[in-house]
């Protein structure tokens, strides 16, 4: 028997190590007993105990920025997933000469910079005299996700199979049972995918967020980046810490439930 | 349009219906979320600042003194900061612009001609200092907050003498062990001071020559580096760093035992963070109670503590322990005080030319 390359398995490790060395060193350091990183001052929980401490000066400003991320991310994916399938649909269905403005509309954001965006947006805000706030923050990331979600479910609408409608229009399903039984659950992956990906890139966001955060609405990528620049960056690797664990939990959990899923329908 | 395109579907009013239902969830979240960050009846101080930059300990007093809540919002640079509120973001009460940020604002007419009578504690400050240092020696706008230089920071183990000057950086037995801050004014500030040139030069051939000197600077170092000079000195990765005496201080005292912070000879920077209330800022008088906060003794020293930064203020300077009223990064001595510089706002012309030199050298190898 020809004995198998090994170079598949070190490609492998490699690449994982690449992937996970950084997390890796991040939980390292969120024991180190110092307020920078880099230099090993010894064993510590002191960050923990800040961080899990009720209200304390330190560690308020980051949880209010998790909040504030969190309350924004899932606003702006639910807001975006309902009007990018919408935008999608239409893109998809009708062909007219305001489509390609349509079309032109839903990818500007895709492509024109976020600090143009930030700025505009703010100026708009700032002449329509609202309040900066979380409201704000949400309104301009549905802004962009909306352009995310619209692309992943026309994606998903171009192996869509028109006559299933017709079919069921035919049987004499008016609009909402062909909407609720046909297009959701059909698009359901697609809108989804979307969806994920439009909460992932809110939670990202700086640029957008920084120019339309008003006061008290500072969420956790700013936080974080101006507490690199000047600050404590060991507090942020213990919240960092939290996350993960939280991260890979709900992946272990989604996985258990999908497979459970999955066993008693094979095509999910 | 949307719209036309369901009913065109005949998907009828309900779809839609449970759609806007949902849109209208979605919104109210967020709606709770921005209830939900307000304190019940309490008053709220808006401070927008560099991260971390006031002792957690002087918060809490103030706090507990105003029966408030301070809600901290943070920004990373001058500049974000100037063209957020510049477009007109509200809502901030409080701001902490570099001196020359602070004279840039002042002229826009964004922040509130402060009433001394309000501020009884202002009588804490330095006159001498208001006199010679600060950029606005009346306070009438800004009050200085705290005051630092700009240096070298070397790691003692690697680099045996103390570099006495900025030529160091140039040095090719340090390549690729040195940091610039990523800085226009501070780094063309410090290679025009080498050259003998003040660090506010408005003279274009010596601006230009600053740039090359620059150049040759960069080649030899590792990276232009806003803050991760700092952690990169901590492990060691870094030998030789352009830095901000806070910065490298507070490392200092945090355990980086094998660093040192040196002013050479040539001349140095030096920096002054002011604080300000806000032309529009909603609770003035509640402003006007943590700015004289602020400016008393025990608070005042508290931050020092804190941040490594002199205030200057001599009555808190006095409450410091020994160890650090003779630190000499935190207050280095009258000789070495006259070789630094401040950097001043600079004519727009001026500044283009800066900034042209500075592109170039940031942009070549």
């Amino acid at each position: 028997m020809r004995k198998r390359s090994r170079l598949p398995m070190f490609v492998t490790l490699g690449v994982l190590l690449f992937l996970y060395a950084p997390i890796l060193v991040l939980i390292l350091y969120s024991f180190n007993d110092s307020r920078y990183p880099g230099a090993w001052q010894g064993f510590t929980l002191k960050w923990y105990r800040m961080l899990l401490e009720a209200n304390s000066v330190e560690a308020r400003d980051i949880w209010r920025a998790t909040r504030n991320t969190l309350v924004v991310a899932f606003a702006a994916t639910i807001i975006s997933m309902v009007f990018g399938t919408m935008a999608a649909w239409a893109m998809y269905r009708f062909r007219s000469r305001l489509q390609s403005l349509h079309q032109m509309l839903v990818y500007a954001p895709l492509v024109v910079p976020d600090i143009l965006m930030g700025i505009s947006l703010l100026m708009l805000f700032v002449n329509m005299s609202v309040n900066l706030g979380l409201t704000t923050i949400v309104v301009s990331h549905t802004t962009f996700c909306i352009s995310y979600v619209a692309l992943v479910v026309l994606g998903r609408l171009q192996d869509f199979d028109h006559t299933l409608v017709d079919a069921a229009r035919d049987l004499g399903a008016n609009g909402f049972a062909v909407c609720v039984r046909i297009l959701l659950p059909l698009l359901g992956p697609g809108i989804a995918a979307g969806g994920l990906l439009a909460f992932t890139l809110s939670v990202d966001d700086f640029v957008i967020t920084f120019f339309t955060a008003g006061p008290g609405s500072t969420t956790l990528p700013v936080q974080v980046y101006s507490m690199m620049r000047h600050g404590t960056p060991t507090l942020i690797n213990a919240l960092s810490v939290i996350f993960i664990i939280v991260t890979f939990s709900v992946v272990i959990f989604s996985q258990r439930v999908l497979q459970r899923k999955n066993n008693t329908h094979p095509h999910i | 349009m949307m719209a036309f395109a369901f009913s065109d579907t005949d998907m009828n009013s309900r779809t839609l219906r449970i759609l806007f239902a949902t849109v209208t969830v979605s919104l109210s979240t967020a709606l709770y979320g921005l209830l939900a960050g307000c304190s019940g009846g309490k008053k709220t101080l808006h401070i927008y600042n560099w991260a971390d930059y006031i002792s957690p300990d002087v918060i809490r007093a103030f706090e507990n003194e105003h029966s408030c809540r301070i809600v901290y919002d943070v920004y990373d640079s001058n500049e974000a900061m100037y063209a957020k509120l510049l477009s007109g973001a509200r809502g901030y009460d409080i701001v902490f612009p570099s001196s020359y940020q602070a004279i840039l604002m002042q002229k826009q007419g964004m922040l509130e001609k402060l009433d001394h009578e309000k501020l009884p504690a202002l009588a804490h400050l330095d006159s001498a200092f208001m006199q010679n240092v600060a950029l606005d020696k009346g306070a009438e706008y800004s009050i200085p907050y705290l005051v630092g230089t700009t240096g070298l920071a070397y790691n003692k183990e690697r680099i045996g003498e103390a570099p006495s000057s900025w030529a160091a950086l140039g040095n090719p037995t340090l390549k690729g062990r040195t940091t610039l801050l990523d800085d226009y004014r501070e780094a063309l500030g410090i290679a025009l001071l080498y050259l003998g040139h003040s660090a506010n030069s408005d003279n274009q051939a010596q601006v230009e020559a600053a740039g090359e000197l620059l150049l040759e600077w960069k080649r030899n170092c590792a990276r232009m580096s806003a803050m991760e000079y700092i952690p990169g000195l901590a492990s060691g990765e870094f030998h030789l760093s352009h830095g901000y005496s806070s910065s490298v201080g507070a490392m200092m005292s945090d355990g980086a035992g094998h660093v040192d912070f040196v002013l050479p000879k040539e001349g140095f920077t030096i920096w002054v963070d002011s604080v300000a209330i806000l032309a529009k800022a909603p609770e003035k008088e509640l402003a006007y109670a943590f700015l004289d906060f602020l400016c008393q003794p025990k608070n005042s020293a508290l931050n020092m503590e804190y941040n490594r930064g002199a205030a200057p203020n001599p009555d808190a300077v006095a409450l410091l322990p020994e160890e650090l009223r003779a630190d000499p990064v935190l207050f280095p001595d009258e000789d070495t005080l006259t070789r630094g510089e401040q950097l001043f706002p600079i004519e727009e012309h001026t500044d283009k030319i800066y900034l042209d030199v500075w592109m170039r050298v940031k942009a070549r190898q």
